[in-house]
Formats: structure tokens, sequence, C-alpha cells
């Protein structure tokens, strides 16, 4: 069996998983359904997408998505930083097991375990009424900050996997040279370990933007009177029957994707170009 | 089967061992799915919500008419559900549904669900004449909705934190108890809730609260954004644990809610009452349709024996029991002074609060309508609460 037909029946195979479903979300998001199966071209499904009032939720998913992410990468890095340069390999493994274990539980039932900690009554805020002797609220529904800092800790994770990923990669002979030239923890992390995980950070940032932009149970849960959510949006075009929308709402992510990943290819690209 | 070492392997002998169990296998496949489908004669596929199922008590309906009950739990979110019923292959894969009462029209008008035929159920006589009479339940004068499980909702309230007796749903937009209230973050039942309010305390012209025009929906609607705006609302709480820690945890004082809450609280030694408001209660149903897949299986029949079944007196008795809700009729109560498994008083008991609710306060009842006219308006004003 040659290479090349190996190839072929690989790109058959991807084609098939990868681009029909996409096809059909392409196709399904211009064709609008009365519910009685009588389908007519349509671009209302974009038109409800880019509204201002659907266009706002968007951006509100995105904003917070964007915040999260970049939060979740920075926190991640540094501990993955300070888990390859200090730690050993067992215990590496030990805590990979360990930030692993708690998605063995439904996202639902995770929030529900954090409402028990951040609520009004919760245990943080009793905790720290019992340290200062005042009652403490400071941890609340009321406030945004409960669904960041749930959605941040539910993204950390995945950009330990990548960050620890990329830094083991990097040639001990680096770790060796900044020996040699007496640079200190700090500027080995600025000089040596940073630029030489921009790919890894990047792909952490857009897997941990991902993630962040469909987490709904923090929203439902732990948001108080807001609930814009990605969830709760397809839901309510759901409910109004406005299935093409729904299909356009997944047709535009899609190219939008697609976009980020090819500007990403671009981007390796030259940088491999001008390092050669 | 004889034992083969490597040295006397035997081709032939192991092929026809293995065409052996081939043979054995399939003839066995074969059966079971011929069994299978001499079973589908009797076997109804229930695509329900998730508190009209009985679990292994669907026995007794084997026992009773040999009809075999195998339950799917829709989930209970009514755009989904329509949207599996329309788009979706539910209103084929299944033989008879179990919704949240309104959205009947749009099933019947896109034909994935059939009319009842009511001479075929001699236990309809026995429902209540008010429940018989629930508009979302007809569509063009054919009965298409069963309404099998019946209550009223208002608000649940900790008396000591509000300081008496609640009776209105203005506790719920007061603001003295600003950030201490909360209502469902569910239009199908917080729109009606502020409509009833707005419409009994003559601070807005509404006609029927449970199916807004477009100008009544736009008052009611801002009318809650101002609030929100305001910090009157603690949360838009979501699903049953979110509405019990609410209450439980006393971090919600008031709110439009389920009365099993209420009961949830009082267990865990809360002081939590339900109000019996004097705008009036807001009804809600849990209606049984007959799916478009039943006719193409021939089950038409088995589902009216069915559902005469449920309204019979176990399946009532049971739900109570397990759930706490009522089938809206007498029969289950005749069923536990018979059957002396099931404490009659306590069913009388149960059957009597739904009942007085529905009838106090001169019978003001406002239906809840999973899907009113302008439904789809109603979910842009929900998301521009979200948004706001």
């Amino acid at each position: 069996m040659n290479q090349s037909f190996l190839n072929n029946k690989l790109f058959v195979f991807l084609t098939v998983i990868i681009a029909i479903p996409i096809i059909v979300i392409a196709a399904l998001s211009f064709f609008a359904t009365d519910g009685i199966n009588q389908t007519s071209f349509s671009l209302e499904g974009f038109k409800e997408i880019f509204s201002s009032l659907r266009l706002n939720e968007l951006l509100k998913i995105s904003g917070r998505a964007l915040i999260v992410c970049i939060t979740a990468t920075a926190i991640s890095f540094f501990v993955a930083y300070l888990l390859v340069r200090n730690t050993s390999k067992y215990f590496q493994s030990f805590f990979f097991i360990l930030i692993t274990l708690p998605f063995l539980a439904n996202e639902s039932v995770r929030v529900f375990s954090w409402q028990y900690l951040l609520s009004e009554n919760g245990l943080f805020n009793k905790i720290l009424s019992g340290i200062t002797g005042n009652q403490i609220t400071f941890f609340n529904g009321t406030n945004i900050m409960n669904v960041y800092l749930v959605m941040i800790i539910a993204c950390i994770p995945f950009g330990v996997f990548i960050n620890a990923a990329s830094l083991r990669t990097i040639p001990n002979i680096y770790w060796k040279a900044s020996d040699d030239l007496n640079l200190n923890s700090l500027n080995k992390f600025w000089k040596v370990a940073l630029p030489l995980s921009k790919f890894a950070l990047l792909a952490s940032m857009l897997v941990t933007f991902f993630i962040s932009f469909s987490l709904s149970s923090e929203v439902n849960y732990l948001g108080g009177d807001t609930k814009i959510s990605l969830r709760n949006l397809v839901l309510s075009l759901m409910s109004a029957s406005k299935f093409q929308s729904i299909f356009s709402l997944g047709f535009v992510i899609t190219i939008l994707l697609f976009v980020f990943i090819l500007l990403f290819k671009v981007f390796n690209r030259n940088k491999i170009s001008l390092t050669k | 089967m004889k034992q083969q070492s490597k040295d006397n392997y035997d081709s032939n002998l192991s092929r026809k061992e293995f065409l052996k169990i081939i043979g054995i296998t399939g003839v066995g496949i074969g059966m079971f799915g011929l069994s299978s489908c001499f079973d589908k004669k009797n076997t109804l596929r229930f695509y329900g919500t998730g508190t009209l199922d009985i679990g292994d008590k669907w026995k007794q309906l084997e026992t009773d008419l040999g009809i075999k009950l195998l339950f799917s739990d829709n989930g209970n979110d009514t755009g989904p559900i329509i949207a599996n019923m329309l788009n979706g292959n539910a209103a084929y894969d299944f033989d008879i549904g179990g919704f949240q009462g309104g959205t009947e029209r749009e099933l019947a008008l896109a034909n994935k669900i059939l009319p009842w035929d009511l001479s075929k159920i001699p236990n309809w006589e026995k429902t209540w004449d008010w429940i018989k009479e629930i508009p979302t339940c007809k569509v063009d004068g054919k009965q298409y909705g069963l309404p099998l499980v019946v209550n009223a909702d208002s608000v649940i309230y900790l008396p000591d934190k509000i300081g008496g007796i609640v009776d209105s749903y203005e506790v719920v937009f007061d603001p003295k108890f600003k950030g201490r209230t909360a209502m469902e973050d569910a239009w199908i039942n917080s729109a009606i809730f502020a409509a009833i309010y707005l419409k009994e305390n003559s601070i807005a012209p509404i006609a029927d609260p449970g199916d807004l025009t477009e100008s009544e929906l736009g008052v009611v609607m801002e009318f809650l954004i101002k609030k929100k705006r305001e910090g009157q609302f603690k949360t838009f709480w979501k699903g049953w644990e979110d509405g019990v820690r609410l209450i439980k945890s006393q971090e919600v004082w008031a709110m439009t809610g389920w009365e099993p809450i209420v009961y949830e609280a009082q267990k865990a030694g809360i002081k939590a009452e339900y109000a019996i408001p004097r705008e009036g209660y807001e009804g809600w149903s849990n209606d049984l349709v007959i799916h478009i897949g039943a006719e193409k299986r021939n089950l038409v029949d088995d589902v009216h024996k069915f559902a005469n079944w449920e309204l019979g007196g176990f399946y009532g008795c049971e739900l109570a029991k397990q759930r706490g809700y009522i089938v809206p009729n007498s029969s289950s109560v005749d069923f536990a002074k018979e059957s002396k498994k099931y404490d009659a008083a306590e069913q009388e008991k149960k059957l009597e609060h739904v009942r007085s609710k529905f009838l106090q306060n001169k019978g003001k009842v406002y239906w809840q309508n999973t899907r009113p006219k302008n439904y789809k308006l109603y979910e842009e004003w929900w998301s521009k609460l979200r948004n706001a």
C-alpha cells in the first residue's frame, strides 16, 4: 500500500467527517423553513444574528470569553512553567490527574458545588466574616465576579496541559545556556520560556476562548440577574422557532474560526521563514 | 466445544464450529427481533416531562391493560420540545407526549399531533368541569390536549423576613425588598405573573395576561426591565435546585415559583409559605397529546386506553405520592379508598388543596400559555431583559 493511497483515503475520510457537516450548516443557514417542511432561500437568519439585540449579546459573550482566555492563559502558563521547571515528572503526572478529576463530573454539578462556596451565605463569605468579625458579602451572585472566577478556573487546566507540553519540548541546552549566562529565574522566564512558547500561548488562548465562549452553567447559576450565555441565546432562538438563525450563528462562528486558524498559520509560517 | 491444541488443529472442524456459532447467534438475533415485533403492538413510547414518570410503577399498566410503557424525559423546556416535534423525529418516534399546556395549536397545525376521541376515554367525564374548558387544550373545537396534571402557582416567601402574610405579587416588586426578590428565568411564568400584577392592580390595561398583545407585552416587559435596572431582583432563578437553594439559604425573601419548593424548604426547617394572591394564581397544566407516530403504528386505540387508565385513579395516587401533583378528578380518592394501598384522607387533602386554589378568590386563575400568539416577541423581550 503506497503512501499516496493512504493519504487519499485519509483525505476522503476527513472530508466526510469535517467538511460535510460544515456544508450542511452553511446550506441550512441560507434556507428558512416554516415548520411544515417548506423551505425557501432567506437571509433572515443572518439578519437576526446581526440585529443590535443579538449582536450585543454575542459581543458580551465574546468580551467575557476574551477576558477569561487571557487571564486563564496567563495563570496556566505560569503554573505550567513552575511545574515543568521545579517538579519531578512523577509529580507532574500526579498534578495532571488531579486537575483532570473535576472534569469527570458534569458541568452543572461542578457549578452547583461552586454555588455553595461562592453564594452570599456561602463558605467563602463565612470564612471572611469569621476572620474580620464583620458580615462580609464579597462573593455575591449580584456581581459578575463569581462567573469570571469559576470560568477562569474551569479553563486553567486546558492551558496548563498545552503550555506544559510546549515547555517540555524546550531543549535542555537553552536552560544550561541561561545558567551559564547567570540569568535569574525571572529572566529565564521572560527571555527563554516566554519567547519559545508563543505558539503554545496562542493555542492555549484559542482553546480557552472557545471553551469559555460556550460555558453556560456558570452564568445560569452564579450570574445573579445576568443571564447572557451562548446556550441561553441558542435556546431563545430555538424557542422563537428561529432555527435558521442558529445555523447562521454556527456558520459565522465556523468562518471566524477558519479565518483565525488561517491567520495563525500565516503568522507561524512567516515566523519560521524569518527564523531561517 | 472440543478442546484443540495447536498440534492437532482441524481447520474443517474449526470452520464448522464457527458456522454453528454464527447460525445459533443468527437464529437468536432473529427470534429476538421477531419477539420485539410481537411486543411492538402493546408498547407505547411516552415523550413526557420528567415529573409525569412514575418509574417502576408503570408495571401496573402492563398488569391492567397489557401495555408496556417506555418513558423518555423530554427535558420540559418548551422551545427544544417543539423544535424536536416540528423539525426532529419526536413526533414519529413516540406515540404519546406530555407537555406544558399551550403547545397544542402549533403542533396541531403542523400535523404533528392528533385530536383525542373523547368517547373512547370514559374517565374524561370525571375530570373537573373547568379543567375541561382550558382554552389552550382545544384547536378549532377539537380536544388536542388532555390535562393530566394541574396546579396553580404564586409567590414563595419567608414571613419572618417579609414581616407578615403576603397576599399580593406586589411583594416581588416592592422597593422595600430591593435585592431580596427573584423571578424565574423563563418568560412562560414570569411575564404572566407580572402581567397579572399590573392588570389586577389597574396599573396597566391588560386583557389576557396569558396571551399579551404586542403593546401589552411592551408595557409588561418595560416594567420588568425597569425593576431589574433598579436592582430589585437578586437573580432570575433557573431550575429546581437553584430555586430551592435561594429559599433555603434565605438569600431571597420572596420569589415567584413552584409550590414544591415551599415544601422542600419546610422540610429543611425553613419557615416558608406560599402566598394566596388577591390578584389570582397562574394556573398550569401538563397535557397529554397523541403523536402522529401512534397513527403510523396503529396504536391510536392503545393510546386512548392508556389515557383512560391515567385518569382512572392508580396513576393519580402514585403521582401524588411521588411528586405531590394531582390528576384533576376524584378517581384517585375512590381508588385509594378501594385499594387500601394509599392514604385516602391524604389524597383527598391534596386534591382539595389544589381545587380550593382554583375555586377560592372567585376562581381567579390565569392560565399559563407556553405558546402565546406573540411568542417570538416574548423571546425577544426576554433577551432584552437579560441584556438590560
